[in-house]
């Protein structure tokens, strides 16, 4: 275990400075995949350890822009205090969707969470007086590349790090066993939905935070950006290709297509999707563990022979 | 005062009186016998009492205090657990990580103290052997004993057991019995359902009785297999 | 008098409301299925009226069969080769399998017919009638009476015929039906197929009123989700009660509102009924 936490803060220090050693072009790439590194393991957190899917968490990058934005470019509020209020708003609204539909089947969390992406752009595109509608908003103060970089390596390192500690604490036996049965779970006297409920929050709290970062990054942004559906796409394909119920898995996955997406460029981005749908449905119907995790479960020992 | 009592409970499904008015009352260290024929009510009433049904009406207390409406987790807090007829055991966990989920959630100990605790309980009721395998791997024979151990990792002072020995071997169900007798030695109460009769005649103190969800007898065992009106449910009526 | 009016259209719409919700109640019912990719059998119905007026001249209304048959053979396909695979795994595999169907069907058919809407018009787009002052036009009352019927159709469908009832048995208690021989996955693949088979009629007659377009299928999944809780997931009966009043409250809000606010309206309302009666108004939904 403390070796394992050396080899963090050994890779964590080596990630840090490497924009220094290899600048230019890289950084962008590095940042775009640490960004999403952030955003798949907020997504395995709640749903690929809960196995309650959510369809719909780029309602909380929207959430996350639009308080942001809202504060600063309003209200002239500081940067720091716009993220976090981001992170908060996004917690809000998960709060509420979460409490009447994670006591429900799973079906219908799919369904709202689905559902409220979408309605939530409409209230942006429709509220024009509070969001600017569909001419989106400019965010005039902005941080330098660098800075955005180590940000969200920082934050992905985080939730990854809060993924290996719930794992190996009380919270993550009783979110596992809520996936493999939540009468049982119930039955021992773990709190499902409230443990639902709490988890899920805490990974909107983050999506929010990064959402509205990545807004700023990028200066401008419009309803159909940062609600868009594809962001829920990624967010999911990445952590089924890593493997859900994981801590590394959304690193493998994030990484991985990252780097596919930047090798094959804009021209491909028609074929994209359809090649995206037809790896999830290939994916679970083969390697329902996820790529990475069918190959690794090859060499693992035992569950558990370590304790 | 009893520990746990049932005051007629009632449960339906749409139509269907599952239970109608149903009571119960355990005392402290009774083991106590629910036995009925399929679909007579036996699990719908644990699931009433546990908390995993609304009930329809009547009150359930535990330990003087009303339980009625409470959530199961809650419920298993209090020392109040139920092992399932159908073993559900966490398949992708291991053995121990069942049992020591219970310990976490249901006793509330800390991480060291509940595995200490899932490796002892586990000792006890014979899986020792077994504690590093997925739950999902292992026979039904120990299923069973691992719903019993995930149950007593919650630190309950009331088990309610739902058929735990269906299924098994009457050489199984022997070292079943003797299991549960040393728990209930160990100041645990227990209310045993069975579907056959003889698994819990011989550990139980009292029986009652249920046949489509009415309670039609109750007493000691001897008292009850003597009963007409168990008879006639049991065998159908040209028996009696 | 606006009122009224506004009542009538959101009752004529409520019909393929129902419509289109049935298919997903029933695939949710019987399979305990959420189908994502429900919009996408719609857009497929629509295509294919679309082409067949567009090239054969064929009236919408006659190709009905054409869009039942051709989503039923999908369905049915899909089910049997794709979705059957994970029908005993957790059910959320069957979630992020058809939301990759989604994904595939949206973004093939935005391929081959690029994202430009499309509308039909036939001789008698536009027209109408008024009774009693309120303007009824004859498109959406033809729709209406089909869609009734049709969902009528297929509640007698299942509680008359054979595989109906064994569709029923099957839904109730999958592993009992394998025991008394009922071929579960083939039952599982029928069921698809004619979930989505009415779906793509619904998507045929919505054709006839509405843009023809490959991203058209996200609002109308949306809307079945919300019809289907109103009336209680899994109850094909609810699909007609939900959709009718989910047909008259977005009309007289579009009235009230402009029709921008429709999603968001109708995720409120899928938001109070899951807070408030999950099970839907006629508490005969599947809930947990
Ligand atoms: N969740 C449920 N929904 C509908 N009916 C149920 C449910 N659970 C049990 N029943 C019905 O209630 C009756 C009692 O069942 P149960 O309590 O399981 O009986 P037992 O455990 O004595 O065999 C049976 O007729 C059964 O079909
Ligand atoms: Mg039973």
């Amino acid at each position: 275990m403390s070796r394992g936490l050396v080899t963090g803060l050994v890779l964590a220090a080596v990630l840090a400075v490497l924009p220094f050693v290899w600048p230019g072009y890289h950084l962008s790439l590095l940042t775009i995949i640490f960004y999403w590194i952030g955003l798949a393991a907020c997504w395995n957190l709640m749903c690929g350890y809960t196995g309650y899917i959510d369809f719909g968490s780029a309602a909380y990058t929207g959430v996350g822009a639009y308080v942001a934005g809202i504060l600063m470019i309003r209200l002239h509020l500081p940067l720091a205090v716009s993220i976090l209020a981001a992170g908060m708003g996004a917690a809000l609204v998960a709060l509420a969707v979460g409490w009447p539909t994670l006591r429900l089947r799973g079906a219908y969390f799919a369904i709202a969470t689905f559902a409220l992406a979408e309605a939530l752009k409409q209230v942006a595109e429709e509220w024009a007086s509070l969001t600017e509608g569909g001419i989106g908003m400019t965010f005039t103060i902005r941080l330098d590349e660098m800075t955005y970089y180590w940000l969200y390596l920082g934050l992905s390192g985080l939730v990854v790090g809060l993924t290996w500690w719930i794992e190996h604490h009380k919270h993550g036996y009783g979110l596992k066993a809520i996936h493999e049965d939540e009468e049982a779970a119930a039955q021992v006297g773990v709190g499902t939905h409230v443990l639902k409920i709490k988890t899920y929050a805490l990974t909107a709290f983050f999506i929010g935070i990064l959402g509205s970062l990545e807004a700023n990054r990028l200066g401008y942004f419009k309803p159909d950006d940062v609600f868009d559906v594809h962001i829920t796409i990624k967010m999911v394909i990445m952590s089924l290709l890593g493997g859900m119920g994981t801590v590394i898995g959304p690193v493998f996955g994030a990484s991985f297509l990252q780097i596919i997406e930047d090798i094959l460029g804009a021209e491909f981005i028609n074929y994209y999707l359809v090649i995206v749908g037809v790896i999830i449905v290939v994916v679970i119907m083969f390697m329902p563990n996820g790529v990475a995790r069918t190959i690794l479960l090859r060499f693992k020992k035992p569950a558990g022979a370590e304790k | 005062m009893s520990l746990l009592t049932a005051d007629s409970v009632s449960k339906n499904f749409g139509a269907l009186n599952a239970l109608k008015g149903v009571g119960l009352s355990l005392e402290s260290g009774q083991v106590l016998g629910v036995i009925g024929p399929n679909g007579s009510g036996k699990t719908t009433l644990f699931n009433v009492i546990t908390g995993v049904y609304k009930a329809d009406g009547g009150k359930v207390t535990f330990e003087g205090r009303r339980i009625t409406g409470m959530a199961t987790h809650e419920i298993c807090r209090l020392g109040l657990v139920k092992t399932s007829q159908i073993a559900k055991p966490f398949a992708r966990m291991t053995v121990l990580e069942n049992v020591f989920v219970g310990g976490l959630y249901g006793r509330g100990l800390s991480l060291t103290r509940a595995r200490e605790d899932a490796y002892e309980i586990l000792e006890m009721v014979g899986l020792a052997d077994v504690v590093h395998q997925p739950s999902g791997s292992i026979n039904v024979a120990m299923r069973r004993r691992l719903e019993l151990a995930r149950a007593l990792a919650c630190g309950p002072k009331v088990i309610l057991l739902d058929e735990n020995m269906a299924g098994l071997t009457p050489a199984e169900i022997d070292g079943a019995l003797e299991l549960l007798h040393g728990i209930n030695k160990n100041g645990v109460s227990l209310v045993v359902v069975e579907h056959v009769m003889q698994a819990v005649m011989g550990i139980s103190e009292y029986v009652i009785v249920l046949d489509y969800g009415e309670k039609i007898a109750e007493g000691t065992p001897d008292e009850v297999v003597n009963n007409r009106r168990v008879i006639e449910a049991y065998l159908g009526e040209e028996y009696a | 008098m606006l009122f009224i009016q506004a009542l009538t259209n959101g009752i004529l719409l409520g019909g393929i409301y129902a419509l289109y919700s049935a298919g997903f109640s029933l695939i949710f019912g019987v399979m305990g299925v959420v189908n994502i990719a429900h919009g996408e059998m719609i857009m497929l119905g629509a295509f294919t009226t679309y082409w067949l007026f567009e090239i054969l001249r064929l009236d919408p209304f006659t190709t009905l069969p054409f869009s039942l048959f051709g989503l039923f053979v999908l369905g049915y396909l899909l089910q049997r080769f794709v979705i059957n695979r994970v029908v005993d795994a957790p059910p959320i595999m069957s979630y992020i399998m058809t939301f990759g169907i989604h994904l595939v069907l949206a973004n093939v058919a935005l391929l081959a017919w690029t994202a430009d809407p499309r509308t039909i018009t036939t001789s008698y787009s536009g027209a109408n009638f008024k009774l009693m002052g309120i303007t009824i036009p004859y498109i959406k009352l033809i729709t209406f009476l089909i869609s009734l019927a049709v969902v009528g159709g297929l509640y007698w469908l299942l509680h008359h015929s054979r595989t109906g009832r064994a569709i029923q048995a099957t839904a109730q208690d999958r592993r009992m039906a394998r025991l008394m021989g009922i071929n579960v996955r083939q039952i599982y693949a029928v069921t698809f197929g004619l979930g989505a088979g009415i779906t793509g009629m619904a998507g045929s007659l919505v054709a006839s009123f509405r843009h023809v377009e490959p991203a058209m299928g996200l609002p109308y999944t949306i809307t079945a989700f919300c019809v289907v809780v109103l009336g209680g997931m899994g109850y094909i009966p609810g699909a007609l009660i939900g959709g009718l009043i989910l047909g008259v409250i977005g009309s007289v809000s579009t009235m009230v509102f402009t029709s921008g606010w429709s999603t968001a309206i109708t995720f409120f309302l899928l938001f109070l009924m899951l807070l408030f009666r999950p099970a839907g108004i006629t508490g005969r939904g599947i809930v947990e």
